[in-house]
């Protein structure tokens, strides 16, 4: 996901919209992620919700853990400039289904995204990301 | 007993959280008024998910 997104971030904006992620990792996971598996940053905002009260106060918690570790979901929000909800998907399969990943760039009235099912990373980068 | 905080729905405003941006940091309301769409997505920690 982070790979698709790095990749369709110019087109976010191009459409005047703006993408911010949100995870429990702290900013400094999140950044050593990126560094680690694009040598770079990640260009869109980021928020650490390490503490839980984004997910608890969106409706993010999970009742059981994912199978392959956590219990916070993924999910998709769009806003708009009144920061009123325009439209939710909680759980969002944006990273498995190219479907659900264009539902983002079509509710901002962009060009479609570039999805990457595997994040754009060989079998050893994968490996060694987990 | 506390009541577990129901999800928000299509049509209210987004519960508030701040972001840090390159100029500072912004409440939700106030990033989300500079743009025709704001995005928000939401994912696990990259030690379970990392991609």
């Amino acid at each position: 996901m982070a790979a698709s997104l790095k990749q369709d971030y110019a087109k976010i904006l191009k459409a005047g919209a703006d993408l911010v992620l949100i995870s429990p990792d702290s900013l400094e996971e999140h950044r050593k992620y990126a560094l680690t598996l694009f040598g770079e940053e990640l260009p869109y905002l980021y928020v650490s919700d390490s503490n839980l009260d984004i997910a608890r106060r969106y409706g993010l918690t999970r009742k059981e853990e994912h199978p392959h570790g956590g219990f916070y979901y993924r999910s998709l929000w769009i806003l708009n400039r009144d920061a009123r909800i325009t439209y939710k998907s909680v759980p969002w399969e944006g990273n498995a289904q190219v479907e659900e990943y264009q539902k983002l760039f079509t509710l901002i009235d962009s060009k479609p995204g570039e999805w990457r099912s595997t994040c754009g990373l060989s079998e050893p980068e994968r490996l060694h990301a987990s | 007993m506390i009541a577990k905080p129901k999800a928000p729905r299509v049509g209210v405003k987004a519960p508030e959280f701040l972001i840090e941006t390159s100029d500072g940091r912004f409440p939700l309301r106030q990033l989300a008024a500079q743009y025709e769409k704001l995005v928000l997505t939401t994912q696990d920690s990259y030690r379970y998910h990392p991609n």
